[in-house]
């Protein structure tokens, strides 16, 4: 690559560098400025590394915030959540509960009583199933309650099915008998609601109707709805040779 | 010689005693005196310092010093307060050291400031014409037609004494 092309010019080139005072003056200016910028970039490193621990714990908490919101960790609300599919709500933790319900930790405090099998006829609202909480605190089985608002077009009437701890309830069904048709205070139009709640295991289930007599329906919707009332698994799981000993309930009162 | 790491003084030592000649012509063909010469041999090597490169060779570092040394030159030429120095100005400088100069380097020193690094580097450097362009970072094409230019000068103006091969 290095070939002589002209000794004239490289000659004169040759002529001009620095003299010893000049090289002296430049490489002082330059050590100089090095010995400054390793000075001010260890600077920099110090405090970046003294803003590296609250940074990482500003990140860990953002991404804890973060994951936090998505999972609702923070907020517990009474309203229920629809879902993202096929109308089906989630509760306030997100856990999806289907029709019926299915779900595994939802099982554990309500499932049994839950009807598995919901009669044609009811068609869940808008409302749909959803999980309140009665307590924003704590989000335990034993303060949660699940609602499942249906209507009924051939009755026009809306059934509201209710499980919750049977403390929930308290005194609204104090002294009521479980099993046994009980009614709500006349309405102005002169229809009344009419219930029948079933317990197990401090669990109880209210069932609900707006305007319905359940014990006036015809023999066909009669059997329709306690049909959908003995699909719980608590009622099926109770063979008739054990209901005397067990304690099977009396669902026609 | 991947290197991208503050460097140490011996370190900055040995890099400007390897470069220091060649930088230092560089800067002396546009700036044509020895005290602005050394002050942008100076600010060559510590943009070197400041901006901390990673070179892949000698020649890189080189290139990389030469290029730098050529934008330093240019930008201070830019200035509004400065004055253009003619050659025999060196001369007079009383605390600089008197630069022997003779007739080539005086005529090669004339050339207008385009020419002049890319002279150096094909004359006395000895680099290609597409080297040069690498370094400088200018398209082969400009770097042959500044070659032939400053040539066509050179001969004219010295005549037999320049060998133009």
């Amino acid at each position: 690559m290095f070939s002589m092309k002209n000794d004239l010019v490289i000659a004169a080139w040759n002529a001009i560098e620095p003299n010893d005072s000049q090289d002296a003056r430049i490489l002082s200016a330059i050590l100089s400025a090095n010995r400054s910028e390793r000075k001010r970039k260890e600077k920099t490193m110090l405090h970046t590394k003294k803003l590296l621990i609250p940074a990482v714990c500003l990140v860990l908490l953002a991404v804890v915030g973060i994951v936090g919101i998505r999972l609702n960790w923070f907020t517990a609300s009474r309203e229920p959540i629809e879902a993202e599919s096929e109308g089906a709500p989630v509760n306030d933790t997100e856990c999806k509960v289907p029709n019926p319900i299915l779900d595994e930790e939802l099982d554990a405090a309500f499932g049994y009583l839950f009807p598995t099998e919901i009669e044609e006829g009811f068609v869940l609202t808008e409302e749909g199933i959803g999980l309140y909480s009665d307590n924003a605190d704590a989000l335990h089985a034993e303060h949660r309650v699940l609602k499942a608002t249906y209507y009924n077009e051939e009755l026009d009437d809306t059934l509201l099915i209710q499980v919750a701890p049977s403390a929930y309830f308290g005194g609204y069904l104090k002294n009521m008998p479980y099993g046994v048709v009980q009614y709500g205070d006349p309405q102005t139009d002169g229809t009344r609601s009419s219930m029948i709640f079933f317990e197990n295991d401090g669990i109880t289930i209210l069932y609900q109707f707006g305007k319905t007599d359940i014990a006036a329906l015809d023999a066909e919707a009669a059997e329709r709805f306690y049909a959908m009332v003995h699909s719980a698994r608590y009622f099926y799981r109770i063979s008739p040779a054990e209901s005397e000993e067990n304690d099977e309930i009396d669902i026609d009162g | 010689m991947k290197r991208s790491l503050l460097r140490t003084d011996k370190e900055i030592t040995e890099l400007y005693a390897r470069h220091k000649g060649t930088v230092y012509r560089v800067c002396f063909a546009y700036l044509k005196n020895n005290a602005d010469t050394e002050d942008a041999v100076s600010e060559t090597f510590i943009r070197l310092i400041r901006s901390v490169p990673a070179f892949e060779s000698a020649e890189h570092e080189k290139a990389w010093l030469i290029r730098t040394a050529s934008n330093v030159c240019k930008n201070q030429l830019k200035h509004w307060w400065r004055k253009r120095e003619d050659i025999d100005r060196c001369y007079d400088l009383p605390d600089m050291a008197k630069v022997e100069t003779n007739e080539v380097l005086e005529t090669v020193l004339a050339l207008p400031d385009r020419y002049k690094a890319a002279v150096y580097l094909y004359y006395y450097e000895g680099y290609t014409g597409a080297e040069i362009a690498g370094i400088l970072k200018q398209p082969q094409s400009t770097v042959r037609n500044h070659l032939r230019e400053a040539r066509a000068i050179l001969k004219e103006r010295l005549g037999d004494v320049f060998d133009e091969e």
